[in-house]
């Protein structure tokens, strides 16, 4: 069964009172365990994919099931807890609150849920992504390579069932950008998330079981390995 | 919740303190603020709280209290006494003297010392155990009672049986004994008491008493209709002009003739914290817009709107109840300072009052708490409830609400237009109940009109026509500052709100101080054409009217070089249940220049032509508003014995 399912889904966006389509018909479907790359030019619709995947956003047409569970005519309230329980988002500038330390980052989502333990759990996943040490850095303090670890680590905290990851390499140099990739990919075949990565690179597309190429909101192509 | 705390302490709290000068100040603000409100209703209560006279203080359980302008005549007393009631009558003399080492004033009180040799007043000796014998006996020879340089003080005038003190008692001074002393620390006054007697000669008011109390029998039934009776009994007996009230009926008047004055005042003091709540609004906001990619990255890993409502207005209390706790002492510390001050106006503009105690109490403390956070929860809840509503990915892409507010500005134009007819039309509606509630209303919707609805407007266009010149004459910097406060349209509005309301406020204040001074300076040039005024010796008070002898007057009138003396004569009196002051002068006087200028408009001649020899008054201005009289009512029934004019 897949964990993320988008069924002819449209979205539109007004902009200068001008409607512009930014998604256009798209279907596609991610299994536990598999890697989906989303892949095309800026503009193509990536994002705006991944907005609608993790319940951020709500689609003008079709529908968007995340576990099952459909994401329109929900209200905002069940939306959150859609994200809070079963999505973990890693963004491209890694997004993390700078005044908390690596360890508060990853705790974040669970104190957000108010569930406990939250510190060992943190301690825990930092480990699983190689920051053992460094768990009260403050952002400043780390590499790039770090932070988009303390993000993913963030990401996975509260186990959940679907990961999503824009741009996640974009900030990195390539070696560091592939070790990201391969623990992306490591924790994904170990937690069985469904994953969904827009990119721009071709490694990161290379991990991928299906490369999906976005073209002016449409699928232009998808490629199974 | 453990959890939450954690959360908000990491989240809300801790930020605070990476800005330690923008918290401190707002934090100030608010401190100030609170501070203002609470020392002004510490000082409001305290400094218009206390108008029992010294008379009151110091007669004991009264029920009536019969007055007359210008004095009861001693003989009523006498047909008081003989009515077989059962009435306990009790006659007073009440003025002011002068300390003259001093120079201070203090009540003056004539009491029949004979009658009521067991006053409390003269019971409580506070002189020294091995003193209080012969002191007691100082104070209860009869020969001491009766004679007219004997006085009682009290003990926080730091004197002692035996010492003298000269007084000026109106155009006099005369040296008198301390016969006793009584303990004013408890809520009584500290005053002059001597026998009515000797109270009617140093004041030239012989045949007359200010004041007569009447304590009647204890009754079994209704205790308010017995009284209803009893009161009618009394006036029924008493001829027309002499006045029968319930005891207290003049603290009363005066609590109420001050209820406008402490309002106003205590109006005035929550401009402070709105100036306070505009700090918290601005913080709040500059809080959400700097963390609004924090708002979308809690929001996308799982926050609600109402953890996010509740992080900001959470962070919104704990600055106001900062402010309040920082602003609840030093409120209790000016209030200090304050209800000097405003007894010294009280005093100077309407009546003579000492300063009760300042009653802080912890409901106050509470009250003050609550305002405090209060404000700056109401403050706060626009930016916080934005920042709750924002969705996650908008959050993650700032810019869309400053649009908003500019694409709207035209229809909030016309918004605010509205709101200002309503505005002016609001406040032509009279006042309520005395208080000018639509007048308050006007001033909110048109605050609304300007601060809400027309600012962004104004400042979007006068930043878009000052940034070209702005660049030309100051650089790229100049250009990059003027957009940048029209991009952040929204907070910049608030901003110019904040400063207009504050601009506005010292405006309106300046033109009232300056329009009052200058009505008292008209008033004086016209009502008051002599180059020398002269007055008996003592503070200056709104309800102290001290004599000087016709023999003087004479005299002055006399001396080589005066051309004209005008005497004035002023009574306190009771005008529909408002202290009101009742003047006179010689108007036969033909060497006094008369320009008075008249709301009629009538010649000031012609108006006093009708005055002279008939039942006729002139009423100032403001009596007419408070009362609601204009030329030719006929309300007023004043029966002054000539007599009774000294």
């Amino acid at each position: 069964m897949a964990l993320v399912e988008l069924r002819n889904v449209i979205k539109d966006y007004v902009s200068d009172d001008q409607k512009v389509r930014a998604l256009d018909g798209v279907s596609l479907c991610v299994a536990p365990g598999e890697v989906v790359a989303l892949v095309g030019r800026s503009g193509c619709g990536k994002s705006t994919l991944l907005n609608l995947a993790g319940a951020m956003d709500f689609p003008t047409a079709g529908e968007v099931l995340i576990d099952g569970h459909s994401t329109s005519g929900t209200s905002d309230e069940q939306l959150t807890r859609l994200r809070r329980d079963k999505i973990g988002f890693v963004f491209q500038s890694f997004q993390l609150l700078h005044t908390l330390s690596a360890a508060e980052n990853v705790e974040l989502p669970l104190l957000l849920a108010g569930r406990s333990g939250a510190r060992e759990s943190a301690f825990d996943r930092l480990r699983a992504v190689g920051l053992d040490g460094l768990e009260n850095r403050f952002p400043h303090q780390l590499s790039g390579g770090q932070m988009q670890r303390v993000a993913i680590a963030r990401a996975l905290v509260n186990a959940p069932k679907v990961l999503l990851a824009d741009e996640p390499t974009g900030n990195l140099d390539t070696l560091t950008g592939n070790a990201i990739l391969e623990l992306l990919l490591r924790l994904t075949r170990e937690q069985r998330t469904a994953t969904l990565v827009a990119t721009h690179s071709t490694e990161a597309a290379g991990i991928a079981d299906v490369v999906i190429t976005l073209r002016d909101g449409k699928i232009a192509d998808l490629k199974r390995k | 919740m453990r959890a939450r705390l954690t959360l908000f302490w990491r989240l809300m709290i801790k930020p605070l303190a990476r800005e330690p000068v923008r918290t401190t100040l707002t934090i100030l603000a608010v401190a100030l603020g609170v501070a203002v409100v609470l020392a002004m209703d510490l000082a409001g209560h305290a400094a218009t709280g206390s108008f029992h006279s010294s008379l009151e203080t110091l007669s004991g359980e009264q029920n009536f209290e019969v007055t007359a302008t210008g004095g009861v005549p001693e003989n009523l007393v006498g047909k008081l006494v003989s009515l077989p009631y059962g009435w306990r009558i009790t006659p007073r003399m009440e003025d002011f003297a002068v300390l003259a080492e001093l120079k201070k004033t203090l009540p003056l009180i004539g009491l029949d010392l004979i009658a009521e040799s067991n006053h409390p007043a003269l019971n409580k000796s506070a002189a020294a155990p091995d003193e209080k014998k012969s002191a007691a006996s100082a104070a209860f020879s009869l020969e001491h009672l009766s004679a007219r340089e004997s006085i009682w003080v009290g003990n926080s005038l730091g004197k002692r049986p035996g010492d003298k003190l000269q007084l000026f008692i109106n155009d006099r001074s005369a040296t008198y004994i301390v016969r006793g002393v009584y303990p004013d620390a408890n809520g009584s006054e500290c005053a002059i008491v001597m026998d009515i007697a000797a109270a009617q000669l140093a004041l030239s008011r012989t045949g007359r008493v200010d004041r007569v109390y009447i304590r009647v029998p204890q009754t079994s039934g209704d205790t308010n209709v017995a009284l209803d009776e009893w009161q009618r009994r009394a006036q029924r007996i008493l001829p027309e002009g002499i006045q029968v009230r319930p005891a207290g009926a003049s603290t009363n008047e005066n609590r109420k003739m001050l209820a406008a004055f402490r309002w106003n005042l205590e109006l005035l003091s929550y401009i402070a914290l709105v100036v306070g709540a505009f700090l918290i609004y601005n913080t709040i906001s500059v809080s959400v817009v700097r963390r609004r990619a924090e708002i979308g990255i809690a929001r996308a890993l799982g926050a609600s709107r109402r953890q996010i409502l509740g992080a900001f207005l959470g962070e919104a209390i704990f600055i106001g109840i900062a402010g309040a706790l920082i602003g609840i002492p030093l409120g209790r510390l000016m209030a200090s300072g304050a209800v000097k001050l405003m007894g010294v106006t009280v005093t100077a503009l309407y009546v003579t009052s000492r300063p009760g105690e300042i009653a802080f109490t912890l409901w106050s403390a509470g009250l003050a708490l609550i305002v405090g956070a209060g404000v700056t929860l109401l403050s706060a809840w626009s930016p916080a409830y934005e920042a709750a509503h924002v969705p996650p990915i908008e959050a993650l892409a700032r810019g869309r609400r400053e649009f908003e507010l500019r694409v709207t500005k035209t229809s909030r134009l016309g918004i605010a237009l509205t709101l200002a007819l309503v505005a002016t039309a609001a406040s032509r509606v009279p006042p309520m109940g005395g208080k000018p509630i639509f007048g308050y209303i006007a001033a909110l919707l048109a605050v609304a009109a300007g601060g809400v609805f027309a600012i962004p407007a104004f400042v979007d266009f006068a930043m878009n026509a000052v940034s070209h010149p702005l660049q030309k004459f100051l650089g790229v910097e100049a250009l990059l500052a003027s957009r940048s406060l029209s991009g952040s349209l929204r907070r910049t509005s608030v901003l110019v709100a904040a400063l207009c309301t504050a601009v506005a406020m010292m405006t309106a204040v300046g033109i009232m101080v300056g329009s009052f001074r200058q009505t008292v300076v008209a008033w004086m040039d016209s009502e008051l054409p002599a180059d020398l005024y002269l007055r008996p010796v003592g503070n200056p008070s709104a309800d102290q009217h001290p004599t000087i002898s016709p023999q003087l007057s004479d005299a002055i009138t006399r001396l080589p070089g005066v051309r004209a003396v005008q005497r004035l004569r002023a009574y306190e009196i009771s005008y529909q249940g408002l202290p009101a002051t009742l003047g006179s002068m010689d108007l036969d006087n033909r060497q006094i220049d008369r320009t008075t200028d008249f709301l009629s408009g009538r010649s000031t001649e012609s108006v006093l032509t009708e005055l002279r020899g008939a039942h006729n008054v002139i009423v100032s201005e403001p009596f007419t508003y408070k009362h609601h009289v204009k030329a030719g009512d006929v309300q007023m029934y004043i029966t002054i014995t000539p007599a009774n004019v000294a």
